[in-house]
């Protein structure tokens, strides 16, 4: 080629890789404002907030079901509660939030009943569910949480996502409590229009009892600063509860712990009562859970809390239970 | 009969097939879930890295000098003794997984010019040094103190590999992803990739390993110098396997009147052995890596059994003299370190070991710093001792419970131990307190009840054992504005506690924990205890 001028395959050669430069860098920083974006501004700018706001009408219904098998105990009472299609409308994503806090075999009861867990799961998928994610950020190994409850064996034939959360699976929003402020959530929360709550009634050390309200931990991520919730723990539990709404609490009372809480350890700590609750009102069910303990809700200090910013009612007789035998 | 090329290809093939095996066992020594033995669900892997270790006769030595007695699994290390005996070093150029590493980082610049290369690849004193490491480490380990695994090929690459490198690069696959948007499904899928296939979900990162990652780049950079630099000059295993050689039947073959001395087999010669004509081939110090053989125009090279011998030099290069010397160096090594590196005081409390190890003194002539127990733990608790156990103890397993607790459930570390550090335990065992791994502290000048009065309670909630180690008090705690905090002050019981760390792991205090593990309690030793 000439001399002293760039010829022109020296030219295009050089071109191309000018061309490629740029778009890498530009892909990069691209990348990286986006990144940017979607953590800022306390998750206003969450791309999909399904969640529909829920707010439980006037007189919800109340089940309590009795029985010696948790698959049908739990058909019973959402059958007597009307059946999961008033719930879910076909096409929705549901959320189903067990409590998978502990590397526990099933029957130390430290988690919730794998088999509850299943029937719930199966019956969204039969009220015409698109999708159903069962997820819970463990306070042990996550992974070895979900194996050794029995939970992830209970799902592995239903087309169910197990998702055993990450760090990246949260994001970073502002839950507005008293004392939960800006806080890592489960991104699938954000994800799903529906979220129904599937709490294990136990013994806890320093909140008295763990029931529904108190499961919403489960929804946070933020590793071991989670624990500094226990300073405020029942107004902790109130902002969750106010923020979660879901759109259905059934209490897991086949087998609960009512020592050495939350996690037992012993078979000695559990006692077997064959009991689970349906309704929409969460306090009432943590009032109901209550009595399970010999306790009454006023001596379960986030109880009162809750009352008091309406996010339920403690008299859980007043809605009228209705009681099944399996 | 097989044309020369294709026994080159053949040797590529088989190091390829035996890198990926290794990085395969390596990434599969890692939980994988849970399975039924009995009613118990337990955990166990099927497939560790250990396998390759188990074939390792350098660390069935050392482990037999320094103990007395050789671990079980080690009986597979025999097969590589015979293949040695019998045909040389074939392990080192086809089955060596850092071998075909160093072979892959030594190839050549077409561009440089032969004489040069040639001149690279020349053999010299620098071959020696392996054997002086290797009766270095022998000789420590006459005298208990096990070394060998600073440099034994497979323990470095296991540990180096496990610990430093792959964790790397699973944070740069990481970021790369983190480039899509969070909740896009290109990046979902490509996390869930690396989720189940390559280290976990847990970004795992383990203490002061950078050190071991920085020497083994050094250490694969080297080979840019020299033609397998790790294997001609600091491979302690390649120095064994080369004396053990010494009666090979399997033997170069040179047809010295028909060479025209260019020196294509010299310059491709990995292991520095002498291949060209007119010189004595370097039994010792051939990887029978078929280069020179592939490489000849003349066609005078060739491997056989029981071809003359005449041209052949068995001998090491390194005097009788020089090894007794090293020997002696590594014995004397033994009390100097331990007299002037060991933990500042008698029984280092930060000196955690994993469940069911050995006590101390055992446990430093058995562990060979492989790393494996670090890698598999699924909380990432266990990591390479930096200044915990002296200089005796650089790399061995310590648990660090500020980063992960060891799981009540879990028996992984000593599934994978290949020597017998961590002696085989039954999650049983671990409830019965029979492998008790230190005691919890309260430190009362930063816990939240204690010094401020503030409610927190965290540590008792996650303490696994039944009935609870850490209990309370409900005590009044007298607050700066004259007020009184009514609150649960924890406590600790250590005749229940196993010193698992769970409390140590999840108290909420950000930086330092107010619950520490201490060393004192661990079941393996009879001196560090502190009740009668």
């Amino acid at each position: 080629m000439s001399k002293n001028g760039m010829g022109r395959r020296t030219f295009f050669k050089r071109a191309a890789v000018a061309t490629g430069l740029g778009a890498a860098f530009g892909g990069v920083y691209l990348g990286l404002k986006r990144k940017g974006l979607s953590l800022d501004h306390e998750g206003q700018n969450l791309t999909s907030n399904r969640r529909r706001t829920f707010t439980p009408p006037e007189k919800p219904l109340f089940v309590i079901a009795r029985g010696k098998d948790p698959a049908k105990l739990v058909e019973a009472a959402l059958t007597a509660h009307g059946g999961l299609s008033k719930t879910i409308s076909r096409g929705d994503r549901v959320l189903i939030k067990p409590n998978v806090g502990w590397d526990r075999p099933a029957r130390m009861a430290a988690n919730t009943n794998p088999q509850i867990v299943r029937t719930v799961a199966k019956l969204c998928l039969d009220a015409g569910a698109q999708k159903v994610i069962v997820s819970d950020n463990s306070c042990n190994n996550s992974a070895r949480c979900f194996d050794r409850s029995g939970i992830r064996r209970q799902l592995e034939d239903l087309p169910v996502e197990v998702l055993v959360p990450a760090e990246r699976d949260f994001v970073e929003v502002d839950v507005g409590g008293e004392a939960v402020r800006k806080w890592p959530v489960l991104r699938a929360y954000f994800e799903c229009e529906r979220l129904i709550n599937l709490p294990v009634a136990k013994h806890h050390s320093s909140a008295v009892l763990t029931l529904g309200m108190k499961n919403w931990y489960g929804i946070l991520g933020g590793g071991r600063l989670r624990g500094q919730l226990h300073q405020k723990m029942a107004a902790g539990i109130a902002d969750l509860a106010q923020f979660a709404r879901p759109d259905l609490t059934l209490l897991d009372a086949f087998r609960v712990i009512f020592r050495n809480g939350p996690q037992g350890g012993s078979l000695e700590d559990t006692k077997t009562l064959n009991t689970v609750a349906v309704s929409a009102d969460p306090v009432a069910i943590d009032s109901f859970g209550a009595t399970l303990f010999g306790l009454e809700a006023h001596e379960v200090p986030f109880i009162p809390v809750a009352v008091e910013r309406g996010l339920g009612r403690a008299d859980f007789k007043s809605l009228d239970p209705i009681e099944v035998e399996v | 009969m097989l044309s020369r090329d294709r026994v080159r290809f053949g040797r590529r093939l088989c190091q390829i097939l035996f890198f990926s095996l290794f990085i395969w066992l390596l990434l599969a020594t890692f939980y994988q879930g849970l399975v039924e033995e009995g009613t118990v669900l337990g955990d166990f892997i099927p497939y560790p890295v250990s396998i390759f270790l188990n074939f390792d006769p350098l660390a069935a030595l050392a482990t037999l000098l320094a103990t007395g007695s050789l671990f079980e699994d080690f009986i597979w290390s025999l097969a590589v003794i015979l293949i040695t005996i019998f045909m040389g070093r074939i392990f080192c150029g086809w089955f060596c997984p850092l071998g075909a590493l160093s072979q892959f980082m030594s190839w050549t610049n077409p561009k440089e010019p032969l004489s040069r290369r040639i001149s690279r690849c020349q053999p010299g004193g620098h071959q020696k040094i392996k054997y002086a490491l290797l009766a270095f480490f022998l000789g420590g380990a006459l005298f208990g103190m096990l070394q060998v695994g600073l440099l034994d090929p497979i323990c470095l690459l296991v540990r180096s590999l496990g610990l430093s490198i792959l964790p790397a690069l699973d944070a740069i696959f990481r970021g790369a992803l983190g480039l899509a948007p969070a909740d896009s499904d290109a990046a979902g899928a490509g996390h869930r990739v690396l989720d189940d296939y390559f280290l976990g979900p847990r970004a795992l990162r383990f203490h002061a390993a950078w050190i071991v990652g920085v020497l083994f780049l050094v250490i694969l950079f080297l080979n840019r110098l020299k033609p397998r630099f790790f294997c001609r000059v600091l491979c302690p295993l390649g120095a064994l396997l080369g004396l053990l050689s010494r009666f090979s039947l399997f033997t170069l073959r040179k047809d010295a009147a028909g060479c025209n001395d260019c020196g294509l087999c010299t310059a491709s010669c990995q292991g520095g052995a002498s291949p060209e004509g007119g010189t004595d081939w370097k039994s010792a110090e051939c990887v029978a890596c078929f280069n020179c053989t592939a490489r000849c125009p003349q066609d005078v090279l060739g491997f056989g059994f029981f071809s003359q011998v005449s041209a052949r030099d068995p001998r090491t290069a390194f005097s009788r003299r020089g090894f007794l010397a090293s020997a002696l160096a590594g014995a004397i090594f033994v009390p100097l370190s331990r007299r002037t590196s060991g933990p500042p005081v008698d029984i280092e409390p930060l000196l955690i070991r994993p469940p069911g190890s050995c006590d101390e003194e055992d446990f430093l002539s058995r562990c060979i710093k492989c790393g494996q127990c670090m890698k598999v733990c699924p909380n990432n608790a266990v990591h390479p001792a930096s200044y915990q156990g002296g200089l005796e103890g650089i790399w061995t397993p310590v648990i660090i419970p500020r980063i992960g607790y060891c799981e009540p459930s879990c028996t992984l570390c000593s599934q994978v131990c290949p020597t017998g550090a961590i002696r085989a335990f039954t999650v049983a065992d671990k409830e019965a307190h029979r492998v008790n791994i230190g005691t919890a502290v309260i430190d009362v000048s930063l816990c939240l009840p204690w010094a401020r009065g503030t409610p927190c309670m965290v540590c008792e909630e996650f303490c696994p054992v039944s009935p609870k180690a850490i209990w309370f008090e409900k005590a009044s705690m007298p607050r700066p504005d004259g007020a009184v905090a009514e609150v649960q002050l924890p406590r600790v019981e250590p005749s229940r506690c196993t010193g698992c760390g769970g409390c140590e792991t999840a108290c909420p205090l950000p930086d330092r924990a107010a619950i520490r593990i201490t060393s004192c309690g661990e079941s393996r030793s009879s001196r560090n205890q502190v009740t009668l």
